[in-house]
């Protein structure tokens, strides 16, 4: 090797380390990587062979850092998923649980099911012969519960909120 | 009268009863004294903002890992690449891939605890309208059963101003009770999401260089190096000198012919992967602005909440609490816990 390759060699690499400083210093380095394609331009098979190798080992290295370090964070994020899912939880049980909403919808379903169960007393009501075969004991006593726990519930919204709208000045 | 019947006489009775009642009266004063709730829902759209932000970057980087795993293959091919690098991106892309799921599932998890709390901040506003569908279903009610409906005309006014308030009150109680306890965590997600971009800025600059390689080694460097030597414009035209050898001539011209599109391309190629970069960084350095104020606009919320969300409005600098407010709220209580004996004056 001539001391004009060793020069060419040296040059290029003082300009990848020059890569490596400046990446590492989160600064551009481009105008280094146009004048380590200049110094590959004007180097023999040899030297270009040994800047080959030696762009490949900064390749490694800055890539291996980098994977590593996105790695580490993505292991991060992942412990954080428990605190979200729990706060998502509580969020939707404390949404689910405002009083008038609530009320305003369970009372909605009690509205819908009462019609529902008059409806069908009504539609029974002239056909009572027929009451035996149509429904077992066990249905009816079911039906009565279910209609009595609605007496109940309805009774004891419409106690708590007239309770709430006798005590709201007018 | 003995000391016993005297006490309870003097005495309010104190049942769960009438402390729900009272809580109810003290809530009347947020009818004109309630804290406006921040605005969570623009904080959750935010939040998927940003969520499809770092999953399109992550997304671009595997893109061009997949672009470049595909020429560097052909590279191995032809012999202007080795086998072991190939292996390597491989295996690089396929880590990389696999902790971007992770990052992607973090932030997924997270729009949907920002959902969450734009619906219960949503809900929070819907005390009014909640009494009238009570009220509408109250009435089916009724008729079914052939009552007479509860709730009078004007009861049922106050009653929407009450349940407007009260709602609020409940919805920013539990508001700040989960955006308190889960603010440390927000927090830690935005750095992150912050140390993510600046990662993921190294693994942009490991692309770069390595394309600067591939593109070097995929023109051929000895023939560039030829080209580069024999591309001036001098030595061309010196090849057509008086005395110039013509076949030569002939030859240098093809050969610098052939070349020079190979060159441009090499060029164009290095010019198209740095802007691929820049574009890249840039997106990355607004992400990592994004994520500065997507969590300071979490941390001022559940703040405001956590001094003067729901009951916390009646403090002295949230500025609801008023002499007016104050005397509503004492007669309220004296209304709702003893309306007929308003004798809280004489508790010892």
């Amino acid at each position: 090797m001539t001391i004009e390759n060793n020069v060419v060699e040296a040059r290029g690499m003082a300009t990848l380390a020059k890569v490596r400083d400046a990446i590492v210093a989160s600064e551009d380095y481009e105008i280094f990587l146009n004048e380590f394609t200049q110094v590959m331009d004007g180097a023999n098979d040899e030297t270009q062979v040994r800047l080959t190798e030696a762009l490949d080992r900064l390749i490694d290295a800055t890539a291996d850092e980098a994977f590593a370090a996105y790695a580490a964070v993505a292991s991060r994020a992942r412990t954080l998923q428990d605190g979200f899912r729990l706060a998502t939880e509580v969020a939707n049980d404390s949404e689910s649980g405002l009083f008038f909403p609530a009320a305003a919808e369970h009372l909605g379903d009690v509205a819908a099911l009462l019609d529902q169960v008059a409806k069908a007393a009504k539609s029974i009501e002239g056909n009572i012969g027929n009451l035996g075969d149509s429904f077992k004991k066990g249905d009816v006593k079911n039906l009565l519960s279910e209609a009595k726990d609605i007496k109940d519930t309805v009774d004891g919204l419409l106690t708590t909120l007239n309770g709430i709208s006798d005590k709201v000045p007018a | 009268m003995n000391f016993k019947h005297q006490k309870e006489k003097m005495m309010l009775p104190v049942t769960r009863k009438s402390l729900t009642a009272a809580a109810y009266g003290l809530a009347l004063i947020f009818i004109s004294g309630c804290t406006t709730t921040p605005d969570i829902s623009g904080w959750a759209q935010n939040s998927a903002d940003l969520a499809g932000a770092v999953a399109n970057e992550g997304k671009q980087v595997i893109e061009r890992l997949d672009q470049n795993y595909a020429q560097y293959k052909i590279g191995t091919e032809e012999g202007w690449y080795k086998q072991d690098r190939l292996d390597k991106w491989k295996s690089r892309r396929a880590t990389f891939a696999t902790n971007k799921a992770d990052i992607d599932a973090t932030l997924e998890v997270m729009t949907g605890y920002a959902d969450a709390i734009a619906k219960l901040a949503a809900s929070g506003e819907t005390g009014e309208s909640a009494v009238e569908s009570i009220n509408d279903s109250i009435t089916n009610i009724v008729e079914t059963v052939g009552a007479s409906n509860p709730i009078s005309a004007t009861a049922l006014v106050a009653f929407k101003s009450f349940a407007a308030a009260f709602t609020k009150v409940q919805a920013q109680n539990s508001l700040a009770e989960v955006m308190i306890a889960v603010d440390g965590d927000v927090q830690s997600l935005g750095e992150v999401v912050e140390d993510a971009a600046m990662a993921q800025k190294k693994v942009i600059n490991a692309i770069r260089l390595q394309e600067f390689s591939m593109i070097l080694s995929r023109a051929g460097k000895k023939r560039m190096r030829w080209y580069e030597n024999n591309k001036g414009f001098q030595l061309i035209e010196n090849e057509f000198r008086d005395e110039a050898d013509p076949v030569k001539a002939h030859a240098v011209v093809a050969l610098v012919s052939q070349l020079e599109p190979r060159y441009r391309v090499r060029q164009q190629a290095q010019v198209d992967s740095i802007q691929w970069k820049k574009t890249r960084l840039a997106a990355l350095n607004n992400i990592v602005q994004a994520t500065e104020t997507w969590h300071k606009a979490h941390s001022d919320a559940a703040n405001v909440l956590q001094k003067c969300g729901g009951l916390r409005s009646l403090r002295v600098n949230c500025g609801n609490y008023t002499a007016a407010n104050l005397k509503l709220a004492a007669n309220q209580i004296r209304f709702v816990v003893a309306p007929e004996k308003p004798e809280l004056d004489a508790i010892p």
